[in-house]
């Protein structure tokens, strides 16, 4: 008697519980009855953009060099490419299954650094320089088509990537450290993802190596600018 | 059975509850920028999906699309730059997309918009036609382009401004003798700062079109036999270039000798599916234990050598006992 009575209570407390959910569930739905769902899923592309840490597109991502003091002798300066607030962010929803690659080049070949104040004060991005001048200065023999020296130095070996969401990072491989020369080495690539990485997710990379070397003696300013575009390529 | 049914319907009631609480939602990966696609899907080259490949003879013209996003849901129109350029030497011994700045002399020059600017709506998109024209005398082989596209915005500020932009690979192949191979496989192997190891495989593409190529690189562990890890993946290698791809092993916990085997497979032909396959140099690889790993080793090793002298004893122990047992008995036996 005991038994059943138990039984039969247990099955009345499930009963009342799903005809709760039913009319909670009925209830809701009574409220937005006229209410139109509509959806818009935009077609795949792969996408490259600058992120903060919430994962926000900076607006005007800028990198700036630790400042360098005029010295007669090459200069060095050096900065971050990628820190937490401007994350190098690639994504690949389904766009690219058989891989994609992510490079950084300056928006020309013959681009210079350039002081916005006074665009005579200039130096380059991508002389191999005379090793004389441990390569600060102009060598036009190596096919640099200007007459400033300077030379850009990207290292994406010492990066870190890592998924968004906690997705896996197989098949994509970092870039080695290269140093820009015109006509000759005039991308550097950063990310290559082969066609077993997955095709479904976002990538962040941050804390890529950047290396500038700046003639001795160069003009004073503190506006020195130069545009360098990052570019992920379907393959 | 009764408690069954009992148990049906609670799982009834909340799965019909969780399923109706969370039906609203939608899960989706947010980004913003611009992005495009190949306009026209030929299901006979799945590639064509994503990007622009063509067999054109000199002079022969090619009527294309691209269908360009605007991804931002913020909310605001986007004007969208979109251009053809060449291939630029990159550093990791392929090719990148050219800059828009820079002379176009082969497959960018191929390429001509009917508009290189849109603007287009949060969201939205717009099919922008596009020709290929190969021009007269160009000789058999793969050419390489890119469609960029990049968001029109003013630079600002000083120090390293950056910009975003998208490409789509074109691939021209002008028919004739089409030479296929792979040459000169290899890998280099350094020690990185932080004990891991770093190995840059690399291989020659000498013929006239690119190749699909599967890289692998294993290590097995030489004590155990066992395969500890496997990198590699499907890359292609254009034409005249020596493409490099970089891998890292972690420096592996336990430590000991361990044989790294890399090798570079590709199709002799477009019908062939890796039937060639190029094997680079063994490295065979030492690697001393991690301290914690060691203390694990050495106290494993030490519990064993106790174990074996604590066995040992006990063996001798026996024995003397089963000595000291037989000779009470012969002393018994005797009457003594």
């Amino acid at each position: 008697m005991i038994v059943i009575f138990s039984r039969l209570r247990s099955f009345f407390v499930a009963l009342v519980s799903f005809l709760l959910a039913v009319l909670l569930v009925v209830g809701v739905y009574a409220q937005t009855a006229n209410t139109t769902f509509r959806i818009t899923i935009s077609a795949a592309s792969l996408a490259v953009s600058i992120v903060d840490a919430s994962g926000t597109a900076v607006d005007t991502p800028l990198v700036t060099f630790g400042d360098v003091v005029r010295v007669s002798d090459c200069m060095t300066a050096t900065a971050t490419l990628g820190e937490t607030t401007q994350r190098i962010r690639v994504t690949n929803p389904g766009a690219s299954d058989s891989g994609w690659k992510l490079s950084i080049a300056a928006n020309a070949t013959t681009s210079l650094w350039e002081s916005q104040g006074d665009s005579s004060k200039q130096f380059d991005f991508n002389d191999v320089g005379d090793s004389s001048s441990l390569g600060c200065s102009d060598l036009s023999s190596s096919g640099d088509t200007d007459s400033v020296g300077g030379q850009l130095t990207i290292d994406p070996s010492v990066a870190t990537l890592a998924g968004v969401n906690s997705v896996g990072t197989t098949g994509i491989s970092k870039g080695s450290t290269a140093s820009f020369a015109e006509g000759t080495l005039d991308s550097i690539d950063l990310l290559t993802a082969g066609s077993n990485s997955l095709n479904f997710g976002a990538w962040e990379l941050q804390g890529v190596g950047l290396s500038q070397k700046i003639p001795a003696s160069q003009d004073v300013a503190n506006d020195y600018q130069l545009t360098l575009v990052l570019t992920v390529t379907a393959q | 059975m009764f408690r069954a049914r009992i148990g049906l319907l609670w799982l009834l009631s909340a799965g019909f509850f969780v399923s109706s609480s969370f039906s609203g939602f939608a899960f989706a990966l947010e980004y913003d920028g611009v992005g495009g696609q190949p306009a026209y899907f030929r299901s006979d080259v799945p590639k064509s999906k994503h990007i622009f490949l063509h067999t054109l003879s000199p002079g022969q013209v090619q009527e294309e699309g691209i269908i360009v996003h605007n991804l931002d849901s913020s909310g605001s129109d986007k004007v969208i730059l979109i251009h053809g350029v060449d291939t630029v030497h990159s550093s990791g011994g392929g090719v990148a997309c050219a800059q828009v700045l820079d002379t176009q002399n082969e497959v960018g020059s191929w390429i001509a918009f009917e508009t290189n600017e849109v603007i287009i709506p949060a969201l939205g998109k717009e099919k922008v036609p596009f020709t290929i024209t190969v021009p007269e005398g160009v000789s058999a082989g793969e050419y390489n382009g890119c469609v960029v596209i990049q968001e029109k915005k003013d630079v600002q500020g000083s120090g390293l401004s950056l910009s975003t932009r998208v490409g789509l690979r074109v691939a021209i192949t002008v028919p004739g003798v089409l030479h296929r191979e792979i040459v000169a496989p290899s890998v280099v192997m350094h020690t990185q700062d932080d004990g891991d190891f770093s190995f840059q495989v690399s291989g020659t593409n000498t013929g006239n079109v690119s190749v699909t190529t599967e890289v692998s690189l294993k290590t097995r562990s030489l004590i155990t036999g066992l395969l500890v890890s496997e990198q590699g993946g499907g890359y292609p290698v254009y034409r005249g270039k020596t493409q490099r791809w970089n891998f890292v092993l972690e420096k592996p916990f336990w430590g000991g000798p361990y044989l790294v085997t890399t090798q570079i497979s590709y199709g002799s032909s477009d019908d062939s599916v890796y039937d060639v396959v190029l094997k680079a140099s063994n490295i065979f690889l030492f690697v001393f234990p991690a301290p914690l790993a060691i203390g694990i080793e050495v106290g494993v090793l030490f519990l064993i050598v106790i174990s074996l002298i604590l066995l040992r004893r006990r063996r001798r122990a026996r024995r003397a006992r089963r000595a000291r047992g037989g000779a009470r008995t012969t002393r018994v036996g005797r009457g003594e």
